[in-house]
């Protein structure tokens, strides 16, 4: 089964289904116009999908047309089953998005600093999507529209201590899983301690040579996969 | 400290990079190093950060007996980053499993600044399995030790630290992110 990279209204009877993949969704109440496009696929049903606007084209099975689209096995939210040959529109495939052959779910980096926030999102782009955001209130918005599984974030953002974004994000049952990192010009001795308190993974102190900060994305990853 | 056949395996296995990683190996003799694991003319100096007194007196003791290494220690993690800071050692002996900041962060928080990054780290730790050593490889480590280990067996890591460049260093996280999954 292909990750899940973002899920409309009804995630949470697919949670309770039991499926690994659906376990590690967004359960997102958006409108379909609000979906992030960047995720890495996006499933769709029939009732989901009418209650959030999504057009016809895109919801599957019962309440689409008869026009040819392409016949995908997708995810059942309300059994937890696959169905083979579940319909799905060309326009929907399209919103599958694979940033390269690794096909890995975007990472989300928060700083009010655009040119360093484009500068780390430029060393991973070869590998991952990635959504650069300014402070937490954004952050929190992509959060509920999809989910990353790598968050990077600056301790000063101007809406909301970069510590306390760390430690909601840690606690919280849905993202408690993602991996944190801080990239911030603080190295004090106290700002360390209390960031790998708050939960991060990783600590990288400013200027970061991007090859190196690719890396340590890279071994999260990793630890990820095996931890 | 004890004697154990394995911590000399895993020493190897852990620490190997360092004698054929990109960007050239310094000789000891090229860093005015000394077969007795210090400087030459001059001492190195280790702090040791472990949360276990006993360990940390018998390290100490066994340091200053094999070589005339200059010895400081401190209790956990949050105090080991404190005394790196005061102390700026010549190289670091981590325990993994400790209050506060445990081992593996504490190298990330030294790793993770430039200014800091290039400081030779040891691990040394009960913690013997592969998911553990990766860990603390991928956290940066330069050699990762378990014990018990001989004294001879830490000095020649701390060594081997001390003698690695920031190419070597960057080169082993290159080779781990693309070694075949360890087994937890």
């Amino acid at each position: 089964m292909e990750r899940l990279g973002c899920i409309l209204e009804d995630g949470y009877q697919a949670a309770k289904a039991g499926s690994r993949e659906v376990s590690e969704a967004v359960v997102a109440r958006t409108r379909y116009s609000e979906l992030d496009r960047t995720a890495n696929l996006v499933y769709i049903t029939t009732y989901c999908g009418v209650l959030c606007g999504a057009p016809p084209e895109v919801v599957p099975e019962q309440a689409t047309s008869k026009a040819p689209v392409p016949s995908l096995p997708l995810f059942s939210v309300k059994t937890g089953l696959m169905i083979p040959g579940l319909r799905r529109s060309a326009k929907a495939t399209e919103m599958r998005r694979a940033p390269d052959a690794a096909s890995e779910p975007v990472a989300l980096i928060i700083d009010p600093d655009v040119a360093s926030a484009e500068r780390l999102a430029g060393a991973l782009r070869t590998r991952w999507a990635t959504k650069v955001v300014a402070n937490a209130q954004e952050a929190k918005a992509a959060l509920r529209v999809s989910q990353p599984w790598l968050v990077v974030t600056e301790l000063d953002l101007p809406d909301m201590r970069g510590l306390d974004l760390l430690a909601a994000l840690h606690d919280h049952p849905l993202t408690r899983h993602v991996m944190l990192m801080i990239v911030t010009t603080r190295r004090k001795i106290s700002d360390k301690i209390a960031g790998f308190q708050a939960g991060a993974d990783d600590y990288l102190v400013k200027p970061v040579d991007g090859e190196l900060f690719a890396l340590h994305v890279q071994v999260l990853s990793r630890l990820r996969r095996q931890l | 400290m004890g004697s154990c056949s394995h911590c000399t395996s895993r020493c190897s296995a852990a620490c190997a990079d360092s004698s054929n990683s990109v960007g050239g190996r310094h000789s000891q003799e090229e860093d005015g190093m000394g077969t007795d694991g210090t400087g030459g003319d001059r001492t190195y100096k280790v702090l040791i950060v472990d949360d276990n007194p006993n360990l940390l007196s018998i390290v100490t003791d066994s340091l200053l007996e094999l070589g005339d290494f200059q010895v400081v220690t401190a209790a956990d993690g949050a105090e080991g980053l404190a005394a790196f800071y005061a102390e700026h050692p010549d190289c670091m002996v981590i325990d993994v499993k400790m209050p506060g900041l445990d081992g593996y962060q504490l190298v990330r928080a030294i790793r993770g600044d430039p200014e800091t990054a290039g400081t030779p780290l040891v691990i040394l730790t009960a913690l013997v399995q592969e998911i553990n050593r990766f860990t603390g490889m991928a956290a940066g480590v330069d050699c990762y030790l378990t014990k018990p280990v001989k004294p001879q067996d830490l000095v020649a890591a701390i060594q081997q630290a001390i003698a690695r460049s920031e190419a070597q260093r960057r080169q082993q996280l290159r080779v781990l992110v693309e070694e075949p999954p360890p087994e937890a």
